[in-house]
């Protein structure tokens, strides 16, 4: 029936009120509040730690923790936050989840202290047909990582006893914790200096002989901080002035090492194409020595002393430093033809500098040698027959170059290790095949034999120009010149600037045997002897005491 | 246990009472419209609503809807529709992250779509009462490994089996809807929603709502509005729907209709075209 217009539409008396009722009564009729159990989430820890002890340490292994919820629950979602957390991965079993934590591998978030969260929340449905999900609880896991910074090395790692001195710690993460101190076993550092995220220089009080683990203070840290670094101290030895021959005669020496740590001395000569022979020194007397040919041209120990490194004319060989056993070799990649292999020094990081040869006046690349990854790197520079003197602290090289023929100056190269850049110094020279020598903390630089610089490259003066070798004393305020000419040791005052011409101190001091041609010297840690090696012997001398 | 069973009776008590009611109103001759549907009609919406848990993530939702009704004799109609919506919760407030703090948290997606076909019998003086059909599927994508409970994996589906009878008085319209919800792999949802509709006007219309999903209260209020300069072809409606629970859920929606080919006030609308 069709409604005329304006006519209303009666409708059951109170009907308006009677809607009203109806509607209030099924409402409370429906009241309750029931159901929040099973709308819950539950988890069965609210924090999770990871820990690596070291940037390069395995990853931790995965950690697990469940979750239970109540029966609404539709959906149950699991996502995380924090640059620690490589994934997380849940498996249903009923109305419990088990949800596995994995971190993500130390060597990629570096050290440092991460947090991240792992959240768990059930959703239920939202509408009576469950097109639309509403969540219920969140529980929120906690996820802290601790990646530990490690100190590596302690360079020079043999000190002396009952003598104060700074060392270079490096290692990796000192920027990501708050370093407060660094200890010596129990003692604390008197002074120390961060220079950036690799490298520490502490100073360590006057120590007994004894080894001590160095390691960082750090109030962020939890637990100690890991090192791999032992500071080894040990008392002078006052060696007899005496000579030691080398097993099989030769022409030419061309490394010479001192052993501080294992009080031994380690020379390279030509004998057999390359020999390496070990004096060791115990109970007050050179025992006799060890010898192995194996073609080799240099040789320099490790930073914490535990490889000597070798290098033949194309190879880099580990050495076992008292065994003298040859590991394996590993040959440098692309080398000019015939180029070879020629001097080799460690850096305080553990990698070491070795520069190339060649008969002729021709630029050949450097390498670097990193143990941790076993391979020789050609360096991004070309320097012409280069010889090279690394500080014992490990902290700084310097290359000069030229060859016979070479008569113009040619820049001279300073490598530095934290960073591990080779870049040209602020003068130039062309060599006289005496290495350039550095004091123990760089604090003096003698190029040439006979050219002394400060830390500052500044040229201070010159040492006789018949020195046909050259140290400088530990603290670089001596330096001790094996002149032919003048019969013995020469003792020169290098901690003032004399103007032109360094004099020196006192009487030449004569030493006890003939080291023959092509002298190389080098000066014991503590200062107190002088091994001074040539084409026929090698000379231990105590050094003057001027 | 009392509250449960008065709440299942309920709709069925409702269509009773409307049948009842219906057949009165024949007796006395009342006026009654003849059909149903009066015209074959479409409508399309964007629905968008955010939905906040006390204590833990919200979520934020867009979706596109629209139905197609149809007249089937005088007094029977049906209609199809199809709804897809897509949810983002957001997840910031639940995940700690001081280190790294501009890296970019992972979110949970929740995608839905459903189709549903409904039959009715409308009286547009009197009521109406309904039977609907709906096939739903929702899925998620959380970043880590996420999942529905029943199904072990990602994706859910649903069917709907929905009862309604809803009065008509003057300017009211009390209404009962049983829906029953079958979970993929899992349990069945069951539950009631009561409805009063008060129109203050014709084009206004206030709606209250209460239900009882998972045994919880839920309360909702809509407005929906048919401005008359836009040509009675555009609702918009605003509404706050709030889980009472332990962790109270609130959701504001708000959503824009368009209503193709049928120029009526909205109460006319809701009584002889939806």
């Amino acid at each position: 029936m069709r409604r005329l217009k304006g006519e209303e539409v009666h409708y059951l008396p109170g009907a308006r009120g009677v809607a009203g009722l109806f509607l209030m009564a099924l409402l409370a009729g429906c009241g309750g509040s029931g159901g929040d159990e099973s709308t819950r989430t539950e988890i069965s820890t609210n924090a999770i730690s990871f820990s690596a002890p070291a940037p390069d340490a395995a990853t931790p292994a995965t950690q697990v923790f469940t979750a239970t919820f109540g029966d609404e629950i539709a959906h149950l979602a699991v996502v995380h936050s924090g640059a620690a957390i490589s994934a997380v991965t849940s498996t249903m079993n009923g109305r419990t989840a088990t949800i596995t934590v994995e971190p993500v591998a130390p060597n990629t978030v570096g050290p440092g202290t991460y947090i991240g969260a792992v959240a768990v929340t059930g959703y239920t449905c939202a509408d009576a047909t469950c097109g639309k999900l509403a969540a219920g609880a969140t529980s929120t896991v906690a996820v802290s990582y601790q990646v530990s910074p490690v100190v590596q090395f302690v360079t020079p790692y043999v000190e002396t006893a009952g003598v104060a001195d700074e060392v270079i710690l490096r290692g990796v993460g000192f920027n990501r914790f708050l370093v407060e101190g660094v200890r010596f076993g129990d003692v604390a550092a008197t002074a120390i200096t961060q220079v950036n995220a690799s490298e520490i220089r502490a100073t360590h009080p006057a120590l007994p002989a004894g080894d001590y683990p160095v390691r960082l203070v750090s109030s962020n840290h939890q637990g100690v901080v890991p090192t791999t670094a032992t500071l080894r101290v040990r008392n002078p030895v006052v060696y007899a002035a005496t000579t030691l021959a080398y097993p099989t005669a030769a022409t030419e020496i061309r490394g010479l090492v001192y052993d501080a740590e294992r009080t031994s001395l380690l020379a390279v000569t030509d004998a057999g194409g390359g020999s390496l022979i070990r004096y060791p020194y115990t109970g007050g007397a050179w025992g006799a020595p060890t010898e192995v040919a194996a073609g080799l041209r240099d040789v320099a120990l490790s930073a914490a002393g535990t490889t000597l490194n070798g290098i033949t004319s194309t190879t880099y060989v580990p050495i076992d430093p008292v065994a003298l056993t040859i590991g394996t070799a590993i040959t440098a990649p692309s080398m000019t033809t015939d180029s070879f292999l020629k001097s080799i020094t460690v850096g305080n990081d553990d990698i070491g500098l070795i520069t190339t040869g060649i008969a002729g006046s021709t630029p050949t690349t450097p390498y670097l040698y990193s143990p941790f990854t076993s391979a020789l790197i050609a360096a991004t520079v070309a320097i012409n027959n280069a010889s090279q003197g690394m500080s014992a602290n490990g902290a700084t090289a310097y290359l000069i170059q030229g060859d016979p023929t070479t008569t113009t100056d040619l820049p001279v190269y300073e490598y530095t290790t934290n960073g591990n850049g080779i870049a040209t110094a602020t003068f130039s020279l062309h060599q006289n095949g005496i290495p350039p020598v550095l004091a123990r903390n760089e604090t003096r630089l003698v190029m040439n034999g006979v050219r002394v610089y400060d830390q500052a490259e500044t040229f201070l003066a010159v040492l006789p120009g018949t020195t046909g070798s050259v140290v400088l004393r530990p603290d670089g305020k001596r330096a001790y010149t094996y002149d032919r000419f003048a019969g013995g040791i020469l003792t020169f005052d290098t901690s003032v600037d004399p103007g032109e011409v360094f004099p020196a101190l006192g009487p030449v001091t004569p030493i006890s045997g003939d080291p023959g041609q092509g002298v190389r010297m080098i000066i014991s840690p503590d200062g107190g002897t002088l091994f001074i090696a040539g084409s026929n012997q090698i000379v231990v001398q105590p050094t003057p005491a001027l | 246990m009392i509250r449960n069973n008065l709440c299942m009776q309920v709709p069925l008590c409702v269509a009773l009472s409307l049948a009842s009611y219906v057949a009165s109103a024949a007796e006395l001759g009342r006026p009654t419209e003849p059909k149903a549907v009066q015209k074959t009609n479409f409508s399309l919406g964007l629905v968008a609503s955010d939905s906040d848990t006390k204590d833990s993530t919200s979520n934020g939702t867009f979706g596109l809807s629209g139905i197609a009704t149809m007249p089937i004799g005088d007094i029977v109609g049906a209609s199809l529709s199809g709804t897809y919506s897509r949810s983002t919760a957001r997840t910031s407030d639940v995940l700690l992250d001081v280190s790294s703090p501009d890296q970019t948290r992972p979110s949970c997606r929740f995608n839905n779509t459903e189709l549903a076909a409904s039959v009715f019998a409308r009286w547009p003086t009197l009521g109406r009462v309904s039977a609907s059909y709906g096939n739903g599927s929702l899925s998620s994508d959380c970043g880590d490994q996420s999942m529905f409970v029943t199904t072990g994996d990602d994706e859910l589906g649903t069917d709907n089996y929905r009862l309604l009878a809803e009065a008509y008085l003057g300017n009211f319209t009390l209404g009962a809807t049983h829906t029953s919800t079958e979970l993929e792999d899992g349990p069945k949802l069951e539950s009631d929603i009561f409805n009063a509709t008060w129109y203050p006007i014709n084009s206004l219309r206030v709606t209250l709502s209460g239900g009882d999903l998972y045994e919880q209260d839920t309360y909702g209020i809509e407005i929906e509005h048919q401005p008359e300069f836009m040509g009675d072809s555009l609702g918009v409606a605003l509404g706050y729907t709030v889980v009472d629970r332990e962790q109270e859920v609130g959701t504001i929606s708000f959503s824009v209709i368009y209503h193709f080919g049928t120029k009526v006030e909205l109460k006319t609308r809701d009584r002889q075209y939806r």
